[in-house]
């Protein structure tokens, strides 16, 4: 038994190890945003608040508004996700389903997933002249159509792998009874590709609360920045009053904590279906 | 199928419609931009100017350094991360407690924005102040100047990077590990395989596709990287860790000359098609 | 059958698209346009909005008209004008501006011409303003701003150590520097901190040295000169203090600066006066009663006020400069000055005996303001500024020598002006 445990004890320590480098910047974080502004300046960092605060919390919530920038994200990824689950679920049922011309379906799969090779950089001047001249510049509605160049094509492809892997007897079963193709795919089709469709909305929430790219060219006005924006600008602005950082980083990762239990799942899901089964 | 025809079109033409107008024509305008002066300096009228900006470019220095620094960063965080997250992958898929929880521990950073990500580091990192050089000092090493010295400061990129999205190629891998069916590995242990022979003959390969994807998908996000050179170090010091995207964003968003900076984009973009085919021919091979 | 089945399927197709689209937008931009009767500063974060936020609260008060104070940190708040500069949105009612921004964004057309306002109303510029600080303010001769902080850098030294060691207050960067040579090698505290980190910080703390050496960014014909003997010998002695200042000097920000002189670990410093209006509490600072704040040895000081501008952009023109004069009114600085600690712009105050009793330096400050420089006012300045940036980091890190950084500034920076 103790020779078992002890020819064990490698494969325990690397596990600790890399449970350490794991946890240990997020312990740190949640510490330090505790601390005063006066105890992040001592040598050596104490491992614990010595005298807990939570001025940091009071003051980011409070006088920074700092719920204003958690809805601005949380509208925009909402919005985004939601946009391309309208368009994305038809064009994956259509492709799989609606009978269209195989090669059509092929090129635009291929297609879509050239479009993940293209930095966002590259086509950034473009879209903002785009969102100008359509008046969406500053605007969160701006941002939801700029974040469809990826999360459509995510939700695309991950929609996709879901519906080529369900039966279609179902549906030919709802023709048999006379249904049109468009009371098949509401009635039939969409609620079977709810799994699917809960895969595509959480991921793309999730690339749209961590964007930052997009969001700091498109936005202007500070009141509607999302979390990331806001983020960069504290970490330069802030530069040592780490406990207010430390707190609004805390803050912004929340929420995708709160969901990752979910997000999770889904991504393994989705990472099967979608970004690997290439 | 019943009702064989073609109005599947009428369920993608929406999406088609919105990429084509997002992607294509972009692409369109950046290469148009690419050959053409338009900019603060033009007062904003596009002027032909041929392939000028693509001579500039390749002799621009920073443009340069750019390109090789994103080079550095994509080898070193993509090869960082497979290791690390092979490492992970291995590790867990032997027998050990409570191991679902584990795995959802180990996947939370690369669900973190990462900018807030940037910011935890860029507090640990800190010379004087920071808690990673009073680890090191306690062990009797250090301090590094992590951000401040042109030679760690890529690394300190790269290793947040591969906190960041090790994993990403950790949670594939362990899929792929616990997908190989049970008895394979048991006939072998039979057959008195160690374990660095059943890694080596029975795991390697049936991950091998996987391990060759992840690296493709690596390699495309990093190319990328801008979030931490933003958050972090701003492209310095020095020049060292600018990087494309930064280099084009600043260009464009800093000194408007949006035709400079296409071109630059242009650059880009062919770099990473290029790379990405070189890859798939080399593994398909 | 089977064709018409398609075009009605696109037709259909395309209806729900664009009623998507509307409604999406509209709902988004309702929420953004429904608004009751405001004003939007855009302003530096930190100490120069909290004064901001003073005044719009009594501003709100006697008017009714609310005043929103968004903030943002230095390189953020220009790079926001820029694009707005470039968008037009609107967004904008008064924005905040670092003065060397001025002749940029006054060329590209993006501020009122707050002169010619002033004179509609029958109103001049107020001869209390100090010379200096309406100088920066205009550009070509015209008043495209008035100015809110009354910022020019000074320096701080420790009398007890300089003293200790047998050295008096600075007169040249020489002094600064045997002083920081002499109390690093035998106190053990750092001699000096420069503030070196990449962009304008690392530009604003060298520039002072700079000059001290008779050098020059450009000569009256417009020659660029980063790279005279003058410039060099000035690099090569910025680069000899970090020897004594501390590691991490190179990548430090105003933060860093003020912890090193408020935790007594540094024998020097330039500062800009914001930061330090408790630079002699106890309670804060560990240094308080031996700093002694005085004009940078050797050069005129530099000037680095912030200026209250309108973008032309703007839908609220008038309530945007009823605001401004609001802010710059007398009682309304002397406020601000007080409670939040920015440095006025009118030179009364610099001799009010309630505020000279908080901040004892402000006489200092007031000659220092008086005599100061400008940096180029040039368009293309942000652009300079990064190249200097970039150069003067890589000698700074030791990355290139001296001549070789100024050598391709210079190229650089001609390139710019040029093109």
């Amino acid at each position: 038994m103790i020779a078992k445990l002890l020819s064990r004890a490698p494969l325990y320590a690397a596990l600790l190890l890399a449970l350490a480098w794991t946890v240990f910047p997020l312990y740190w974080i949640v510490v330090t945003s505790f601390k005063s502004e006066w105890e992040v300046l001592k040598w050596p960092p104490s491992p614990l608040p010595e005298d807990p605060t939570i001025v940091h919390y009071a003051r980011l919530i409070g006088a920074d508004r700092f719920y204003q920038y958690i809805f601005n994200s949380f509208s925009v990824s909402l919005g985004a996700a939601l946009v391309s689950i309208l368009l994305g679920a038809p064009a994956a049922y259509g492709l799989v389903r609606a009978g269209v011309p195989p090669k059509f379906s092929s090129v635009f799969l291929v297609w879509i997933l050239t479009v993940r090779m293209l930095p966002p950089i590259v086509i950034a001047v473009p879209l903002f002249e785009l969102l100008r001249s359509m008046g969406l510049l500053d605007t969160r509605f701006g941002l939801v159509i700029a974040y469809q160049v990826y999360t459509l094509p995510y939700a695309i492809w991950i929609l996709h792998g879901f519906l080529s892997a369900m039966p279609k007897e179902v549906e030919e079963a709802a023709y048999v009874d006379g249904a049109t193709r468009l009371q098949t795919f509401t009635k039939i089709v969409a609620p079977m590709m709810a799994p699917g469709i809960i895969a595509a909305l959480l991921l793309s929430v999730l690339f749209a609360w961590n964007e930052f790219l997009y969001a700091l060219i498109f936005i202007n006005s500070p009141s509607k920045y999302t979390v990331t924006v806001i983020v960069a600008n504290y970490i330069q602005e802030f530069e040592i009053d780490w406990g207010r950082l430390a707190g609004s980083g805390v803050l912004s990762t929340l929420p995708i904590l709160v969901l990752s239990v979910y997000i999770q799942r889904y991504m393994i899901r989705g990472l099967a279906f979608g970004g690997i089964k290439a | 199928m019943p009702r064989e025809s073609r109005d599947g079109i009428f369920f993608v033409l929406p999406s088609l419609i919105v990429l084509f107008v997002l992607t294509v024509y972009p692409l369109a305008y950046t290469l148009y931009l690419s050959f053409h002066e338009y900019g603060r300096k033009t007062s904003f009228q596009a002027v032909f100017v041929g392939l000028e900006n693509f001579a500039e470019a390749l002799g621009d220095d920073l443009f340069r350094t750019a390109f090789i620094n994103t080079l550095v960063f994509v080898a070193g965080a993509t090869s960082l991360e497979l290791l690390v997250g092979l490492g992970l992958a291995l590790l867990l898929s032997s027998n050990v407690r409570a191991k679902r929880y584990l795995v959802g521990i180990i996947l939370v950073p690369m669900m973190l924005p990462t900018v807030v990500i940037s910011s935890f580091w860029r507090i640990m990192y800190h010379t004087e102040l920071g808690v990673i050089n009073a680890i090191l000092g306690a062990i009797g090493l250090g301090p590094v100047n992590w951000l401040g010295n042109p030679d760690t400061a890529m690394l300190s990129l790269i290793l947040v990077d591969v906190w960041q999205y090790s994993p990403f190629s950790f949670i594939v891998f362990y899929a792929a590990i616990n997908s190989i069916p049970v008895h394979l590995i048991e006939s072998a242990k039979v057959d008195g395989a160690s374990s660095y022979q059943i890694f080596r003959h029975i795991i390697l390969p049936s991950i091998k596709k996987y391990i060759l994807i992840v690296a493709m998908l690596r390699i495309i996000d990093t190319f990328r990287i801008f979030d931490k050179v933003f958050a972090l170090t701003g492209g310095g010091p020095g020049n060292s860790t600018e990087t494309l995207s930064f280099v084009i964003y600043k260009e464009a968003f800093r000194y408007y000359n949006f035709g400079y900076s296409s071109a630059e984009a242009v650059i880009m973009l062919l770099a990473v098609l290029l790379i990405i085919a070189a890859y798939i021919r080399a593994i398909v091979r | 059958m089977e064709r018409r089945g398609v075009s009605r399927a696109l037709l259909i197709a395309a209806v729900i698209v664009v009623i998507v689209a509307i409604a999406l937008a509209a709902f988004f931009m309702a929420r953004e346009e429904a608004k009751p009767e405001k004003i939007t500063v855009l302003a530096r974060s930190g100490t120069y909005a909290e004064g901001l936020k003073i005044a719009a609260a009594q501003f709100e008060a006697e008017t009714g008209i609310r005043v929103e104070v968004q903030e943002l940190g230095y390189k953020e708040l220009y790079d926001k004008l820029s694009t707005e500069a470039l968008q037009k949105t609107g967004a904008f009612d008064v924005v905040m501006l670092d003065d060397p921004w001025l002749a940029g964004f006054a060329s590209q057309g993006f501020l009122e011409d707050i002169g010619r306002m002033l004179e509609e109303r029958g109103l001049t510029v107020d001869p209390d303003f100090i010379d200096s600080a309406i100088e920066v303010s205009k550009y070509k001769g015209t008043l495209y701003a008035l100015p809110y902080a009354g910022n020019v850098q000074l320096f701080v030294y420790r009398t007890d150590l300089y003293s200790k060691y047998g050295f008096s207050k600075p007169t040249t960067w020489n002094d600064v520097l045997e002083a920081a040579k002499k109390i690093y090698e035998e106190e053990g505290i750092y001699g000096y901190v420069i503030r070196g980190k990449k962009g304008n910080p690392v530009v604003t703390n060298f520039l002072p040295i700079f000059w001290a050496h008779g050098a020059k960014i450009v000569d009256e014909n417009g020659n660029v000169m980063v790279d005279s003997p003058q410039a060099i010998a000035a690099l090569k002695l910025f680069i000899e203090l970090k020897k004594y200042s501390p590691p991490g000097t190179e990548s430090f920000d105003s933060a860093e600066v003020k912890a090193s002189i408020f935790e007594g670990r540094v024998a020097a410093s330039i500062i800009w006066p914001a930061w330090v209006p408790d630079i002699n509490d106890p309670s804060k600072s560990k240094a308080a009663g031996n700093v002694e704040v005085i004009p940078p040895p050797g050069a005129a000081p530099m000037i680095g006020a912030w200026l209250l501008a309108i973008p032309v952009s703007s839908k609220n023109k008038d309530t945007a400069l009823d605001f401004i004069l609001f802010v710059l009114s007398k009682d309304m600085q002397k406020k601000i000055a007080l409670e939040a600690g920015v440095p006025p712009t009118r030179e009364s105050l610099y001799t009010d005996p309630d505020v000279v009793a908080k901040y004892s330096w402000y006489p200092t400050q007031l000659e220092a303001l008086k005599n100061s420089q400008m940096r180029p006012r040039v368009p293309e300045w942000s652009q300079i500024e990064d190249i200097l940036a970039n150069y003067i980091h890589q000698a700074l890190i030791g990355a290139m020598s001296p001549e070789e950084a100024l050598s391709k500034a210079k190229q650089e920076i001609e390139a710019v002006v040029k093109g």
